[in-house]
């Protein structure tokens, strides 16, 4: 029976407990095998040591032992003391990737559209600081609010036209309607918003073949393989459907 | 910079050679487990923490390379012994084999070059 002076208790007794919390994160080591262990040791250490053993003693033989926060690899701790771990300590870019993952999720819940945007910003930075060979086991947490966000702005920059296209033809309806028939109705209208559209994508096919780095990084990383030329494949066929729409308009008006 | 990088050579060499010389500490007997720390903490630059020891020998028995047992002893309570499963036996074997293979060609690396031992 080894006993120790009341100081070297408390340490002892608080070394322990580190051995317990720090190896308790480990997925393969038994925290209580290991603890029964590294008791052992001590009690070994100190099979020779004068009596009642002294604080000092006690801590020359932790001191060979070592922390226990290093006795642990960060590729042995379970996933979510991994993620705690990252949160607190980095790398950077891990960090950031579960920050944008939590802000999605409760940002959104308790702050709406600000908490998706945030989330968003928080992923973008991500993207930044990760290189691009690491973006695969990060994408899970870093893509969800990307994809929302390009999900929503895509669509309005493509195709919010529209709406004062079809404005335009609901205002010139009453004035076509009473004078023609149905089938010329709608070419007018199909033309009316098939040129439009066509307009609209031609130029933008323009403004990106020009600034094709700016889409990239407008739309990273989801762009990185973006072919320039279907929003101009589009717009040729929103054109020749217009074009025909107004060919039939001349020929049967 | 030169430091830095000889440090992280280290513990990426000691990292991996720590399982190994514990396995091939308890080649042919069951080793008392403060012994084979005993052993371990006179090879150079290998042990930094003794306490690491721990969890690897907890992690080997996980695997099922090692077997623990409990023994009486006269010297004051049970004491617990490791030693290799059958397991442990064939895959300590693959792994002297492999580190004969990579030590005989480093050592020709280092005699082509003149390499000194010290």
């Amino acid at each position: 029976m080894i006993y120790l002076t009341t100081d070297a208790m408390k340490i002892r007794e608080t070394y322990l407990e580190q051995v317990r919390t720090y190896v308790g994160m480990s997925k393969t080591a038994d925290a209580n095998e290991v603890i029964r262990d590294v008791n052992e040791h001590i009690d070994r250490e100190l099979q020779n040591s004068s009596q009642p053993v002294s604080k000092e003693n006690l801590e020359s033989i932790l001191e060979r032992l070592g922390s226990p926060r290093q006795w642990v690899n960060e590729d042995d701790l379970t996933w979510w003391r991994k993620m705690t771990m990252r949160l607190r300590k980095g790398p950077e870019d891990w960090r950031l990737a579960y920050l944008a993952f939590a802000t999605l999720i409760i940002g959104t819940v308790l702050m709406g559209p600000i908490g998706l945007f945030a989330s968003f910003c928080l992923s973008r930075a991500t993207l930044s600081v990760s290189e691009k060979n690491e973006l695969q086991t990060k994408r899970w947490l870093v893509f969800p609010a990307l994809l929302i966000v390009y999900f929503l702005t895509a669509p309005i920059l493509l195709f919010w036209p529209v709406l004062p296209l079809v404005g335009i033809c609901v205002a010139s309806f009453d004035a076509f309607f009473e004078k023609s028939s149905t089938l010329l109705c709608v070419s007018v209208f199909t033309s009316i918003i098939t040129i439009g559209m066509a307009i609209w994508w031609s130029f933008l096919w323009l403004l990106t073949r020009k600034y094709v780095r700016m889409v990239k990084v407008l739309f990273k990383p989801f762009a990185e393989n973006w072919k320039l030329n279907w929003l101009g494949y589009l717009s040729t066929v929103l054109f020749l459907i217009g074009s025909c729409a107004i060919v039939f308009i001349i020929l049967f008006k | 910079m030169a430091e830095q990088f000889l440090d992280n050579w280290t513990i990426q060499l000691r990292k991996g050679l720590l399982e190994f010389c514990i396995l091939n500490s308890l080649s042919g007997e069951k080793v008392y487990g403060y012994d084979i720390v005993r052993k371990l903490r006179n090879i150079e630059h290998l042990v930094i923490s003794e306490g690491t020891i721990y969890p690897i020998l907890s992690r080997l028995k996980r695997d099922g390379l090692v077997d623990t047992s409990l023994e009486e002893s006269s010297e004051g309570p049970a004491r617990k012994y490791y030693q290799l499963t059958t397991r442990g036996i064939e895959l300590l074997l693959q792994m002297n084999g492999i580190w004969m293979r990579v030590l005989d060609g480093v050592q020709q690396i280092q005699s082509q070059k003149g390499v000194s031992q010290k």
